[in-house]
């Protein structure tokens, strides 16, 4: 009897639901902890970065729980981009060189982020920022545009703050010795700031990880190296309106980095905010905030979408809740192992966090999946996937218009998608190969066949897909929608209307503005009724809803929950004496490190009541009826921790005599060819084959069902010996080759 | 219809001044092309300073480009872009070739638009003409 299946996050548990727009927590609000500010400042020309001939500044601040008895707490270090370093105290004008000189003062740009810093450190996390202006000063003359250096800098203050964290130093003294998980650290970086982070999470995993970093934020980030980051949890945030990295360049750390590594554990993410700018992000960047240097970056007063006076552009206090509240949202998912807040982040509730003051047609998500949790069923990465799937389904279309791969290394006109595509490859590694499909009849689909040996969906939650409008082919200010169905191999189909689950099918608003972005669409399978989900046979979409228009697509797979296919259950064998010995049988995926806990129910036995092992053996005081229970422990490698329990009743009578073992036990197919399937066993038993002469010619213990015979095992008769609980069972066994 | 003509006109000219200017593009202009040691400098300078941001400034000269450059701001407010072109790529330029400014890299397929786009009101791309050896003046 299954009595709980529950997700364990190191320490906060929750039950992830199932359903649409869920009443998800709202991650922005602030926390329990009352804040405190600290400042240090070792002075501006004090480091000189491995990858530097110059000295620059180590200057930061730290938000930190003004009670820090409760530590050590999670670290978050932020990364600003490349703005004014210094300004005229006499007529505010800024400039960009460094050290400042006389007469100006440094701008203190790292000081930008504190809303969000406040926000974090109240929820328990010590929140460090940095400031970055000598490299700002002088990356133009750089040929990676000071990535490395800012890297390395990054680290450095790693580096003090694992002082402070052990010994202690100025200006802090002892405060936070013991305060600081040097092993949980999470980054955000700004525009070159996010390359940065990006490059620091690679620099400090070539230094053989000293710290832990566990999540990777960038923030309308560059992306001119095209670095791909692998194993750790990552969000990217492209601001629509942004008038500095217009071309939203950070949508290449998500698109890169989604098969190039098969093993790859990381979720991924990308949020887009419709009105947003890219310097209203930071408060010293943000014109009316700070003395000097701050500016909207949207360059055109005439875009419908982006102009300052358009109704659809961000006020610098909606874009900064926006921010706080999804980035909120992801360190507490990822550094905090909060699973309430995965929805948000999952795309399984599209209602924007109250917080955040957005509505859902300000904010788009898109969603990759760690590699255990996905069913890929066309990554749409290649010119076969037109006619055959990952899966090695066929994939047909009726009617279309045009249906072809572009991107992602493929002819980007092909699909007519042209230059306003932010995710085209632009000459780096891999981008984002799409499926582009045009329609011009109601009737027209397209279809993914689903193998057999991949058509049982129980352990799946959604199908998860990205799209985005074509909109250079699509009549202006045309939303498109079309019908998803679920067809099961005796024929039912259940369909699913898009605009029911999304709103990600719209068509992109502005002038100058105007770019297509890819943003996922989940659909929960519980909400194809009527399909028998062990055999579904294909999915359709149905372009029915739109008299015309052209979608493109990419990632369609099938989203397990994060436990993936976990399922804990076991068997039993009675035995003399009130003995009985259970086997472990229990669902995992492959990768994951499995631990167990035994419940026997048997209180009378005292410390022999729990057992650790995978297969136990256990003495039952007497005759009665027990609830034995097995906990089983899921490690998971994309960090989850999961536990399933599987309870049942054993009722021992008196004086029982069990079946002998030797009847328990059978061996097929006898006579044998290369190999046996054995039941009857547990898995700690031993198999020994013995020749007519007496030899032993083989042993192996019988882990699994199948034992494969070694092929130098001549043809002949033998006793294959079982060994099992002490007891050993002798069968004839013939050998045919 | 005169009075709405005038009436529009007037509006654009007192009513939206900030539009008026936000549509203004600086003009660029190269000042300077001097050998130093190896290196070629190619001066820039502009009616208002370059945007100090996050994306880069990129020169291209026929399909070579190139990013390592300084970015400064004189007294008098103009600014000042150099770029650093190594001396043997420098001749092996082609005479002719044009010559653009882009903030932000930019892809094949845009770059077929450069000189569409340095005539948009988008800070973003400005044509300096063409290329010539004689340029260096040092």
């Amino acid at each position: 009897m299954k009595t709980l299946k529950i997700i364990i996050a190191l320490l906060f548990l929750c039950c992830i639901n199932n359903n649409s727009f869920a009443q998800t927590p709202d991650p922005g609000l602030p926390g329990i902890y009352a804040v405190s500010k600290g400042e240090y400042n070792l002075g501006d020309l004090v480091y000189m970065p491995p990858s530097l001939s110059s000295y620059i500044e180590v200057r930061g601040s730290v938000h930190y729980p003004t009670d820090l008895s409760k530590g050590p707490y999670p670290v978050l270090v932020f990364l600003h981009g490349r703005h004014y370093t210094c300004y005229n105290t006499a007529t505010n004008a800024a400039n960009g060189s460094w050290p400042c000189g006389s007469g100006y003062q440094s701008i203190v740009s790292y000081e930008g982020y504190d809303y969000l810093a406040n926000t974090m450190a109240s929820h328990g996390y010590i929140v460090i920022s940095i400031s970055c202006n000598a490299i700002n000063a002088i990356d133009a003359g750089l040929s990676d545009f000071g990535m490395q250096a800012r890297a390395e800098l990054l680290q450095h203050h790693l580096d003090l703050w694992k002082t402070f964290n052990t010994v202690g130093a100025a200006p802090f003294d002892t405060l936070f010795k013991g305060k600081l998980d040097m092993q949980n650290i999470g980054t955000m970086g700004h525009s070159r700031g996010g390359e940065g982070v990006v490059f620091n999470a690679q620099y400090n995993k070539s230094l053989g990880s000293p710290y832990g970093i566990k999540a990777v934020l960038t923030l309308a980030p560059v992306d001119f190296e095209r670095h791909i980051l692998h194993d750790i949890p990552f969000m990217n945030v492209a601001p629509y309106c942004d008038g500095d990295v217009y071309d939203l360049q950070g949508v290449h750390y998500y698109d890169d980095a989604r098969y190039t590594d098969t093993a790859d554990e990381a979720a991924k993410h990308s949020v887009l905010f419709m009105g947003a700018n890219h310097n209203y992000f930071n408060t010293v960047w943000t014109p009316g905030s700070y003395v000097a240097g701050g500016s909207d970056d949207w360059y055109s007063s005439s875009d419908a979408q982006c102009s300052a006076l358009s109704p659809t552009r961000f006020d610098s206090t909606k874009q900064k809740a926006a921010f706080n509240a999804y980035a909120a949202a992801f360190f507490r998912s990822y550094i905090g192992h909060e699973t309430s807040f995965l929805p948000i982040l999952e795309v399984k509730d599209i209602v924007p966090p109250v917080s955040s003051t957005l509505d859902s047609s300000n904010v788009f998500v898109s969603y990759h999946p760690g590699r255990s949790r996905r069913l890929d069923i066309n990554r749409t990465d290649s010119l076969v996937r037109i006619s055959t799937n990952t899966l090695k389904g066929i994939v047909t279309e009726t009617g279309l218009v045009s249906s072809e791969i572009c991107g992602g290394g493929f002819s980007m006109p092909s699909c007519s998608v042209g230059i306003a595509q932010p995710h085209a490859s632009n000459g780096g590694p891999v981008g984002l190969g799409q499926m582009g499909m045009r329609w011009n009849d109601t009737t027209e689909w397209y279809q993914n066949q689903i193998p057999q040996a991949y058509e049982n969906l129980s352990y799946f939650q959604s199908l998860i897909f990205r799209a985005a409008e074509n909109h250079l082919e699509t009549v202006t200010g045309t939303n498109l929608d079309f019908t998803v169905q679920l067809i099961d191999s005796a024929g039912n189909t259940s369909n699913q209307v898009i605009s029911n689950n999304s709103h990600a099918l719209f068509y992109e608003p502005g002038t100058s503005s105007a770019k297509t972005l890819f943003n996922t669409i989940n659909i929960p399978l519980s909400k194809f009724s009527g399909v028998d989900m062990t055999k579904v046979k294909y999915v359709k979409f149905v372009f029915n809803k739109s008299a015309a228009g052209s979608v493109l697509i990419s990632d369609l797979a099938f989203l397990t929950s994060p436990c993936g296919m976990f399922n804990a259950t076991f068997s039993y064998s009675l035995g003399s004496s009130y003995k009985v010995n259970f086997t472990n049988n229990t669902l995992s995926n492959s990768g994951d490190s499995l631990a167990w806990k035994w419940r026997f129910g048997d209180h009378f036995s005292g410390a022999n009541d729990s057992s650790s092992l995978q297969n136990p053996l256990h003495k039952y005081s007497g005759a009665g009826t027990y609830n034995t229970c097995l906990y089983v422990t899921s490690y998971r490698k994309s960090g989850f921790v999961c536990t399933d329990t599987f309870c049942t009743t054993i009722v021992l009578v008196p004086n029982y005599v069990p079946t002998p073992a030797a009847e328990q036990i059978t061996i097929v197919p006898n006579p044998a060819k290369d190999h046996l399937h054995i039941t009857g066993t547990t898995n700690t038993d031993v198999l020994t084959l013995i020749d007519l002469y007496g030899r032993q010619v083989f042993t192996t213990t019988i882990s699994s069902p199948d034992i494969y015979l070694p092929q130098s095992l001549v043809a002949g008769v033998y006793y294959a010996v079982i060994t099992t609980d002490g007891e050993k069972v002798y069968k004839k066994l013939v050998i045919n080759k | 219809m005169k009075h709405l003509i005038l009436t529009c006109t007037l509006l654009s000219v007192f009513c939206f001044p900030t539009q008026s200017e936000a549509q203004q593009k600086p003009v660029v202009e190269i000042i300077s092309v001097k050998r130093v040691g190896n290196t070629v400098e190619f001066g820039l300078i502009s009616a208002t300073p370059f945007y100090m941001g996050n994306n880069a400034y990129v020169l291209y000269i026929g399909n070579k480009r190139f990013h390592i450059s300084e970015q400064s701001t004189s007294e008098d407010q103009k600014g000042h872009l150099k770029f650093f072109i190594p001396l043997h790529t420098f001749n092996k330029l082609k005479e002719g070739q044009a010559i653009y400014l882009s903030y932000g890299f930019v892809s094949e397929n845009e770059a077929m638009d450069m000189e569409q786009g340095s005539k948009d009101d988008m800070n973003r791309q400005w044509s300096l003409g063409k290329f010539s050896k004689k340029l260096l003046t040092q």
